[in-house]
């Protein structure tokens, strides 16, 4: 018998929160013996065996060991198959957060029959147990991933179905074009009205645009999901690693008055409007003197070409600073005037104020809130969550794969080409995003002709 | 000592047909029996053949050695080839023929095949036996007690089985109109355990054509010159060349129902067999009856109606796009408020009839029943509509009735090799509650499977089977070889601009360049045809001289012009083909697939797919379902899905 086959019997159970310490943690048993091994560990205080505990109801109770001890006082909750995450049996012990006891009650569920969850194994039950679609179980994957809150808003989005309906009418409004098309191709001596061909080339120009702006959005996600990278530069002396320490909350680089202290990049991680960032400080850049500067500096530069957003810290009472030349390509770099506690608010700071740059000061805090908000506007844009819908990969290469071809399909019937040509293209992008929400074609475009079309003689 | 053949053929229609002389062309004694040896492939319904994806069955059929393509050649009264304006995939040859004459042709064309008998009579029975789990075809009863032997069978019947046909409120038992139907055959499929159903179809009303003023309709001619469905009347085989066209060439003609029309036919819904409630099964819905028409599509002011001869020989004409099943005054009433048939006289009211089929999951690709060894099924038994449909698979089921006789590998063509692929892999994958016609859209491998490489994607099979002889072989390679040598050559010429006059350079938009283009990349543009080749005087000038050369031109033409878009189809159907050759084990217990739905459980356990491939395109069966079966596959261990060469 193949390994393979175990997950179809066996009983699992996994904390369901994370490792950390946290004030309430939650094992989760699921198989077909989740009941037995919850009612062996479980007692409800109101006398009633656990086995018979209502579905999907709190009950307070004591959590026992293996052996009938008691671990921790506690809520259990069953939820019976099929109306449980998995689809299967399931039960959970809310027991207190505290390392010993959450490793005491998955102890105790492993030697009364369970055995660990692999690595995303609730899912994948749940998946084969038809409970949720392809694009949700990613979603879940992405939800037990998810670092920040802005991340788990997408994941619980797409979890709810938003994905799989926008991908599901986008679809549709291909395959009514498809059926225009088709029709013409197989019903030549059928009285068809003419092929709106510029409206289908206006269709698919459309469709393109919204998938495009799908893809765009999650570029934008990926920073949701995957964080930011936001490297601190500038001058040597302006101030770079007093704003760090500010923005970061704790003492982690060390300041002083002389420039050129910073000789390493420092990182840290921070949350910017629920995205999370690893914040960068670099050494200023300068002609350095001495060798290991001179590294620093190299790093520093490094590190700027890879950054999502540079922040440029200027020191803003140093007149003799020089204004930094941006053009276009920098629309990544926000520029921080520092050190504005030093100046009053009507003198001249740097000769020449690049436009939207922030006053900020590291030792008053002032303007700190308002670079947290332009860092989580840079990363996120302007864009409302409803773009921010894709979050995940596979997601993201099915609908580049999609609006690829709709591309080619439109190109070519501009060009005139034979509609059986184009059609090639059409069905690639249905099939692309049919792959998203994991269906196939079958006979979607002959039903939708004959319920466009009085077709036959 | 009673009768014996090798192979038995019920029913002598387009599919019956095809399957006995596949069989006795490899060689088997075969026997046809018919209830009517005055009607063989009989078209019941309109006298033409072809058109969108039934004509590239046509052409295959051919390829395979059939009789559907040379029977058209010889008896067809008009030839059009459909989509000359669109791309060669979607072109499809369709013929008027001449039904008497067609019939005539082909009952003597079987009369002179060596191996096959004609048998008029009627089976009652089939007689088989129980071979451990599974039961065996042993021969046929007749009607009147004769026994006859065999060890394979093709079922071909058609609407015969307990056909009834409905006019009006009025009903009688019938195979098609004025025959009668077999009512004891389908008791026998059942009592060996197959399953039937009902399926309806029907059909317009034929009139005098001396009674339509034919000087104010619009008429169709066919193409001039024509084309011919089969290959071998365009090849060159030695002293075996048919005139073509054998027929006289007349036109149909076209005119509209209108506003009256749809009243009257509106009014007497009730009348109507089918909207009266006397009618329960599903009919096509490409092929909706007059009245479906006016109910479905009620904001259209006029359908289009084909006036169609029935044939030289008669004055009959069959009025294509008002098939109905209203009582007959009715019938007459509607017609005559359109234009034309103002004084048209029926001469055979419409009718829709309802008959018996075997949902084809029960059969494999190979057309054999999947419980009952030796019994095949092909036509419209198996729940399709159309000639040429049917034709396509008798003459698979024939060809396979000889390779099981022999122990011999099944032939079952790919989904990328022809629409006959198409057509058996979407009878025993898909369900069906309405008579199965083709479309090209079915075939997502449309540009590989045109009318005009039936041959090249065919020939090979058809002569490793012995459907086709040395001649015709022969000439096929020569076709094939000037093909392929073009191909070849036309890539790897390049054409420099020094190398032909300015003018033409200019012309050609040649002259800005210095390392030149291939041939194939010049071709590729669009605007370019392979006469422009000859222009410039790059042509393979011999293949002017072939007796073939318009073909091989063509194929060489297309070969580079559809090269890029054949490429592309391939790699998104590709995708999709992972699974196509997994074998599913046949004892498969679907019920206990831990996590496949309760649907897709349900569908597969009915259908039985042979391969992964086929569980695929169930429907009801999901990709989500494909891999649960995948994991649950690898998890039984063994080596359940090792690539196998037959589904």
């Amino acid at each position: 018998m193949s390994g393979n086959q175990a997950f179809e019997t066996d009983t699992i159970a996994a904390p369901a929160t994370g490792a950390g310490e946290s004030a309430v943690a939650i094992v989760k048993l699921s198989g077909p013996r989740a009941l037995d091994i919850f009612g062996a560990m479980f007692v409800p205080s109101g006398g009633r065996p656990a086995r018979l505990l209502p579905d999907r109801r709190l009950t307070l109770g004591q959590i026992l060991d293996a052996s009938g001890c008691a671990i921790d006082d506690g809520l259990g909750v069953v939820m019976r198959a099929p109306h449980s995450f998995t689809g299967e049996d399931t039960a959970e012990c809310h027991c207190h957060g505290g390392r010993a006891v959450v490793l005491s009650v998955l102890d105790s569920c492993f030697t009364l029959g369970a055995r660990p969850a692999r690595p995303g194994e609730f899912t994948r039950r749940a998946f084969l147990n038809n409970r949720i679609d392809l694009s949700q179980a990613e979603a879940i994957a992405d939800l037990v991933a998810a670092r920040t809150s802005l991340s788990r808003k997408l994941a619980l989005r797409q979890l709810r179905g938003g994905l799989s309906e926008r991908i599901a009418a986008l679809r549709g409004r291909l395959l009514d074009a498809a059926a225009q098309i088709e029709a013409q191709l197989d019903f030549p001596d059928e009285e068809l009205p003419p092929l709106a061909r510029q409206h289908i080339i206006t269709h698919f120009h459309e469709t393109e645009t919204e998938i495009a702006r799908m893809l765009a959005g999650f570029e934008r996600g990926r920073h949701a999901r995957d964080g930011a990278r936001v490297v601190i530069a500038g001058p040597p002396n302006a101030g770079k690693s007093s704003l760090f320490n500010a923005l970061v909350g704790r003492e982690r680089a060390i300041v002083t008055p002389h420039p050129g202290t910073t000789r390493d990049t420092i990182e840290s991680t921070i949350e910017a409007g629920g995205i999370p960032v690893t914040l960068v400080d670099t050494a200023g850049i300068r002609s350095a003197s001495d060798n290991i500067e001179h590294i620093g500096i190299e790093r520093a530069k490094e590190e700027i070409g890879q950054a999502d957003i540079v922040l440029l810290v200027l020191d803003a009472s140093d007149p003799s600073a020089p204004a930094p030349a941006l053009t276009e390509a920098d629309s990544h770099v926000i520029v921080l005037l520092n050190k504005s506690d030093l100046i009053s608010s009507t003198a001249p700071s740097v000769q020449l104020t690049p436009e939207h740059a922030i006053r900020v000061s590291a030792v008053t805090r002032a303007g700190l809130e308002e670079v947290e908000r332009r860092l989580a506007e840079s990363l996120v844009g302007c864009a409302g969550e409803d773009e921010l819908m894709v979050a995940n990969a596979r997601h993201a290469q099915c609908l580049r794969g999609a609006l690829q071809s709709l591309a080619c399909a439109r190109s070519a019937f501009e060009r005139d080409m034979p509609e059986e040509l184009v059609m090639v293209d059409v069905r690639g992008a249905i099939h692309r995003l049919g792959d998203i929400i994991g269906i196939g074609l079958e006979d979607d475009i002959l039903d939708r002709i004959f319920n466009t079309f009085c077709i036959g003689k | 000592m009673s009768e014996r053949h090798d192979i038995i053929v019920i029913g002598g229609g387009h599919a019956g047909c095809e399957a006995a002389y596949a069989a006795a062309r490899m060689g088997a004694r075969a026997l046809l029996l018919t209830m009517n040896l005055d009607h063989i492939a009989l078209m019941s319904c309109n006298p033409a053949v072809g058109g969108l994806a039934k004509g590239h069955l046509v052409r295959e059929i051919d390829a395979l050695g059939g009789i559907m393509a040379a029977a058209t050649d010889q008896n067809g009264i008009q030839f059009r080839m459909l989509n000359m304006s669109k791309g060669p995939a979607v072109r499809a040859p369709r013929a008027q023929c001449d039904k008497q004459l067609y019939s005539r042709w082909m009952k003597q064309f079987l009369e002179n095949t060596p191996n096959l008998e004609l048998k008029q009579g009627v089976v009652e029975r089939i007689i088989f036996r129980s071979d451990g789990c599974k039961l065996r075809v042993e021969g046929v009863e007749l009607q009147y007690g004769t026994r006859i032997d065999c060890r394979a069978i093709v079922v071909a019947t058609g609407t015969f089985l307990d056909g009834i046909i409905h006019v009006g409120g009025k009903s009688y038992s019938a195979g098609r109109a004025g025959e009668s139907s077999a009512d004891g055959l389908s008791g026998s499929l059942r009592e060996m355990g197959l399953t039937t159903t009902r399926l309806k179809t029907g059909t317009p009303p034929r009139i005098d054509g001396r009674s339509v003023n034919w000087d104010i309709l619009e008429p169709q001619h066919g193409d001039d010159p024509p084309r011919p469905f089969s290959f071998l009347t365009e090849m060159d085989l030695p002293g075996a060349r048919p005139a073509f066209p054998a027929q006289p060439q007349i036109p149909c003609h076209i005119t509209h129902t209108n506003e009256r029309t749809h009243a009257i036919i509106r009014a007497n819904l009730q009348r109507s067999a089918m909207y009266g409630g006397h009618i329960k099964s599903v009919g096509p819905r490409y092929c909706p009856s007059i009245e479906d028409k006016c109910v479905r599509f009620a904001d259209k002011e006029r359908h289009q109606v084909f006036l169609e001869p029935e044939g030289l020989g008669t004055n009959e004409i069959y009025v294509n796009g008002v098939s109905t099943s209203l009582p007959e005054d009715t019938q007459s009433e509607f017609l005559r408020t359109i234009r034309g048939l103002e004084q048209a006289r029926i001469t055979r009211a419409g009718y829709a009839i309802e008959y018996t089929f075997c949902p084809p999951s029960q059969i494999r690709a190979t057309m054999e029943a999947k419980d009952i060894g030796g019994l095949f099924l092909a036509g419209q038994i198996n729940s399709t509509t159309g000639y040429e449909e049917a034709a396509a698979q008798g003459l698979i089921a024939g060809v396979n009735a000889v390779q099981h006789m022999r122990g011999a590998t099944p032939f079952v063509p790919g989904r990328n090799e022809a629409y006959i692929g198409v057509l058996i892999d979407d009878l025993v994958t898909k369900e069906h509650t309405e008579p199965y016609r083709m479309f090209t859209s079915r075939a997502e491998h449309r540009l590989l499977l045109r009318q005009d490489n039936a041959d090249l994607r065919l020939m090979d099979h058809a002569r490793r089977l012995g459907l086709v002889d040395d001649a015709r072989y022969r000439a096929f390679e020569r076709y094939r070889e000037c093909v392929n040598n073009e191909a070849v050559r036309l890539k790897e010429t390049r054409l420099r601009p020094s190398e032909i006059p300015s003018d033409l350079a200019d012309e050609y938009g040649l002259d800005g360049m210095q390392k030149g283009i291939t041939l194939s990349q010049l071709l590729a543009r669009p605007e370019m045809t392979y006469g422009d080749l000859h222009k410039l005087g790059v042509a393979d000038e011999a293949l002017y001289e072939l007796s073939f050369s318009a073909r091989a031109i063509e194929q060489a033409e297309l070969s580079v012009k559809y090269e890029g878009y054949i490429a592309r189809q391939e790699e998104q159907v590709g995708r999709a083909a992972s699974h196509e050759a997994r074998a599913l084990p046949g004892d498969l217990d679907y019920a206990v697939v831990r996590g496949l739905r309760k649907e897709a459980s349900l569908k597969l356990a009915a259908m039985r797919p042979g391969t992964l491939g086929q569980a695929s395109r169930i429907a009801g069966v999901n990709p989500a379902d494909i891999t649960v079966l995948l994991i649950h596959l690898k998890a039984r261990g063994g080596n359940y899905l090792s690539r196998i060469s037959v589904p």
